[in-house]
């Protein structure tokens, strides 16, 4: 590995521990995930990062993104937050971990091969031996090296942690303060938050067997004295020991260790991938764009010719955050961190139905997703999005619960405020998540005549706070388009400048045709061909389609209806809206819960169709990890440092030759007009030229070749960047070379006969209207790149003039990820 | 004859208090409580089990040949 990459990833923990360090301390004070470090762990690190989000965009907004600024911001918070992991991790005060007050329990913590050595509740337990002090048990025949004299003993554990290791609020980093001040509460027996009923003394002799899981609370720390054991009362045990009924045994270890193998497989290879620079169109047209612009000008400024400038642009202010601490492969690796988070929020949001080992299996299942592992390679949103519907949809959920209490609901109604907030911050497609929340509040409201009130306030706390936390992007975009919402609901807010016809209402969506019951087959074609809902690289794999059907012959939960219930809202909803696959990754943690109870339901089959079953679910997984790796193969060479990232790029990036000619050559003010979106790595301003013909139509103002060199001059560009399809996608390469040869016999033809190629160039204005639109359609679909070539025939039509003020700087061929090969011209004007 | 204790293996610990820490950490975080054991389920009929496994079957096959035909 070399030195830039290992700089990039070390960037990137960087960033996550500065957003730990942030958002511990809003995350601490939420007592709701006080017995789930899990959870706490997660929902740290997302409110952290939304809180840089907001201070980056608040930076921004005052003109103050400077790298250094920047740097040592993070820095500091990186410093901080480590600080805090080390100092809580050394200096944690006994009492705050359980096993401190007890002797080695039977589960965990007891001498190997010497049963009764520790036992949870026996009365010699109650406090730790000092140091030096001999063991009751065999001490002269011990010797005193062995530092489990020293203190307890944690004995490697199978399957589950000894009770005494889940501290309350988990990680002690922030532990209670009546855990860290041994003259307080705890002296006197019990924790200030602690009724006496909660608590019951812990029998003299050892305890018999393991304490059924929703009786009792194994991380509550016994108070001083005669060691305790805290009882919860009925409805207030955490939420992932309120399980319905254990169901099903543990999951099978061979089960277990084939699933994380593979997710940890994809995920290993979607890293080797992410470390190579990003060449993803979307991410070098604005994802990574826009921050690099705002960067070099240290504000976040309005780009009039780049429609995504007033979006919400939370992830982008991450990526930006990565650019200033080291460059795109960081911003890219962020992406890929985020795809972990999201697996992680389909954990948490598991729990509500299924047991916690099933669980991480369902968190692993999500990551196992074609589509998942593929944007994890690339530094775009869908996935932080979808890692905050999740959590959204989780704390939602919480709240709404019967058993909760008041101080609970709220907790869990602002947690899912942030997330909501975080979400509405990244992308517009949070709309979709909205009714499936606002479903499921009225189920509640229903059934809840007691609580309506409270969730009332609940549903108005969320919206709060989520508006308070994204309601910048909105204003930002108000102020400057007209339209909070651009390009968006035009009827409703008509904007000053014209939208790309991309989001309005062009092709028929290709789910449902026809309508009845073909709409049951959508599910079917989403999975069988991808290709025709944004394209194959998002895909959902066959995983969903193949098992969640079985389904029909199990038992389920009431959890698990509702889960799948809303998955169908967000479905019908996705379908009408954005028939995109890309914007149905927020459904996966929904329908994982569903995968894994089939999974445990499966044991009731007969051997062999279970084994058949199994088998092809298994070869069902392996297919993202075997793609993954095949993909990954391009990508290793410049992970580990075999291969620069610029041979990389020359190799793969079809912008980055005229890239790095104009950043060599070109002033910095230079302004090129390109007809490739692609422009992340040009230093100069560059322009699209399909937004620029949609805001000025300057094609039609072009009475003459002559003219095309004026009008630009006039609007300060300076240099062209010309992209002609030579081949286009799919062609054999004979074809190709063939279409290639006569290409250029036409290119020669048309060179004789300029006056006819003006006429040409200069064709109808219908004609060129539905050129524009469907550039603008296309560069936005997904479906393969295309170009307009509107740019290209005037040029071309310049250029023949005897004066054309034009001069072609460099040209050269380049076979695009989507098979077609294209002329790349850097054009400079006179 | 009492037969000669046998000293166990020492237990090797971790080479730090710290390190120690955050992998049962990490072990507390990944893994919940145990469950009890449920009782053995009922089998299913053997009829809905051959055809959901054909339809898994039929469906991942479905999803490969579509995937390598294009």
């Amino acid at each position: 590995m070399n030195w830039q990459t290992g700089q990039s990833i070390f960037a990137v923990c960087m960033m996550m521990m500065a957003a730990w360090a942030v958002g511990c301390p809003v995350v601490r004070r939420v007592r709701v995930l006080d017995n789930d470090p899990a959870g706490r762990a997660l929902w740290a690190l997302v409110v952290g990062g939304i809180l840089w989000g907001l201070g980056l965009a608040g930076l921004g907004l005052l003109g103050l993104l400077y790298v250094p600024l920047v740097g040592g911001l993070t820095w500091a918070a990186f410093l901080v937050g480590f600080y805090q992991l080390v100092r809580g991790l050394e200096a944690s005060p006994p009492s705050s971990w359980p096993g401190k007050h007890l002797l080695p329990t039977a589960g965990a913590s007891s001498v190997r091969g010497r049963p009764g050595a520790g036992s949870e509740c026996s009365a010699q337990a109650t406090s730790p031996l000092p140091a030096g002090t001999a063991s009751p048990i065999a001490s002269e025949a011990i010797p005193a090296k062995y530092p489990f004299f020293e203190e307890e003993v944690p004995a490697p554990y199978e399957h589950a942690p000894p009770p005494d290791l889940v501290a309350p609020g988990g990680l002690p980093v922030w532990a209670p303060e009546w855990t860290q001040t041994p003259a307080g509460p705890l002296e006197s027996g019990l924790p200030p938050d602690a009724e006496a009923d909660d608590w019951e003394l812990l029998p003299e002799e050892p305890a018999p067997a393991a304490p059924a899981p929703n009786a009792v609370r194994p991380a509550a720390i016994a108070p001083a004295g005669r060691p305790r054991r805290r009882v919860d009362p009925p409805g207030h045990a955490p939420f992932w020991q309120k399980q319905p009924a254990a169901l099903w045994p543990t999951p099978p270890d061979w089960l277990a260790y084939l699933v994380f193998s593979l997710a940890a497989g994809g995920v290993l290879a979607a890293l080797a991938a992410a470390l190579a620079p990003p060449t993803a169109g979307d991410a070098l047209c604005y994802h990574l764009e826009l921050p690099k612009r705002f960067l070099q000008s240290h504000r976040l400024d309005y780009l009039p010719y780049d429609d995504a400038c007033t979006y919400p642009l939370l992830a982008e202010m991450w990526f930006l955050w990565a650019l200033a601490l080291d460059g795109e492969v960081a911003a890219q690796l962020v992406h890929w961190q985020w795809g972990l988070l999201f697996a992680w929020a389909a954990v948490q949001l598991a729990q509500m139905v299924v047991d916690r080992r099933w669980a991480w299996l369902a968190g692993a299942v999500v990551l196992l997703t074609p589509g998942v592992l593929n944007e994890m390679t690339a530094p775009l949103n869908d996935v932080a999005l979808a890692a905050m519907t999740t959590l959204s949809l989780t704390a939602w959920a919480q709240a709404c619960q019967n058993s909760v209490g008041a101080g609970e609901r709220k907790e869990w109604f602002l947690l899912a405020g942030l997330a909501l907030g975080g979400a509405a911050s990244i992308k517009y497609t949070v709309l979709l998540i909205a009714p499936c929340l606002a479903a499921l509040w009225a189920l509640r409201y229903g059934q809840l005549p007691d609580c309506r009130r409270m969730l009332l306030h609940g549903a108005v706390l969320t919206g709060l706070v989520a508006l308070s936390v994204s309601g910048v992007w909105y204003l930002r975009a108000a102020w400057h388009r007209g339209n909070p919402v651009y390009p968006l609901a035009q009827a409703i807010w008509p904007s000053r400048i014209p939208p790309p016809k991309a989001h309005q209402p062009a092709d028929p969506s290709p789910v449902g045709q026809g309508r009845g019951l073909a709409g049951l087959a959508d599910p079917w074609s989403v999975t069988m061909q991808p290709e025709l809902f944004g394209g194959r690289s998002f895909q959902l794999g066959a995983v969903w389609l193949a098992v969640l059907p079985g389904l029909f012959w199990t038992q389920t939960s009431h959890r698990l209806k509702w889960l799948l219930g809303l998955a169908g809202i967000y479905f019908l909803l996705w379908a009408m809206v954005r028939p995109n696959v890309r914007f149905l990754l927020p459904i996966l943690p929904m329908l994982a819960p569903g995968v894994i109870w089939v999974w445990a339901e499966m044991r009731r089959m007969p051997g062999w169709p279970r084994t058949a079953a199994a088998a092809a679910v298994g070869g069902c997984l392996l297919v993202p990890v075997a793609w993954m790796g095949l993909r990954m193969r391009d990508y290793l060479p410049v992970a580990l440092g075999l291969e620069s990232r610029q041979e990389f790029l020359y190799r793969r990036e079809p912008s980055y030759p005229a890239a790095a000619l104009a950043n060599l050559l070109l002033p910095p003010d230079a302004k090129i007009l390109s007809q490739d979106y692609r422009s992340f790595y040009f230093d100069p301003v560059v322009v699209r030229e399909s937004v620029y013909r949609r805001l000025t139509r300057y094609d039609q103002k072009v009475q003459h070749p002559a003219d095309l060199v004026r009008l630009l001059r006039l609007d300060g560009f300076t240099h062209l960047l010309l992209v002609e399809e030579i081949a286009p996608a799919g062609l054999p390469k004979k074809e190709s070379a063939r279409a290639d040869r006569e290409t250029l016999s036409d290119r020669g033809n048309r060179e004789e006969s300029s006056d006819r190629d003006v006429r040409e160039n200069l064709v109808g204005q219908d004609i060129r209207e539905n050129v524009s639109a469907r550039a603008d359609r296309e560069e936005f679909s997904d479906r393969g790149i295309r170009f307009d070539p509107t740019l290209s025939r005037l040029a071309e039509a310049a250029l023949a003039l005897p004066d054309p003020g034009l001069q072609e700087l460099s040209q050269y061929r380049f076979t695009d990820a989507d098979g077609s090969v294209r002329r790349y011209r850097l054009i400079a004007i006179h | 004859m009492i037969a000669p204790i046998r000293m166990p293996d020492p237990w090797a610990p971790e080479k730090t208090r710290l390190w120690r820490k955050a992998r049962r950490i990490v072990a507390a975080m990944l893994l919940g409580p145990p469950t009890p054991t449920p009782a053995e389920p009922p089998p299913l009929a053997a009829w809905k089990a051959w055809l959901f496994a054909a339809w898994v079957l039929g469906t991942v096959s479905a999803y490969v040949w579509a995937m390598l035909a294009k």
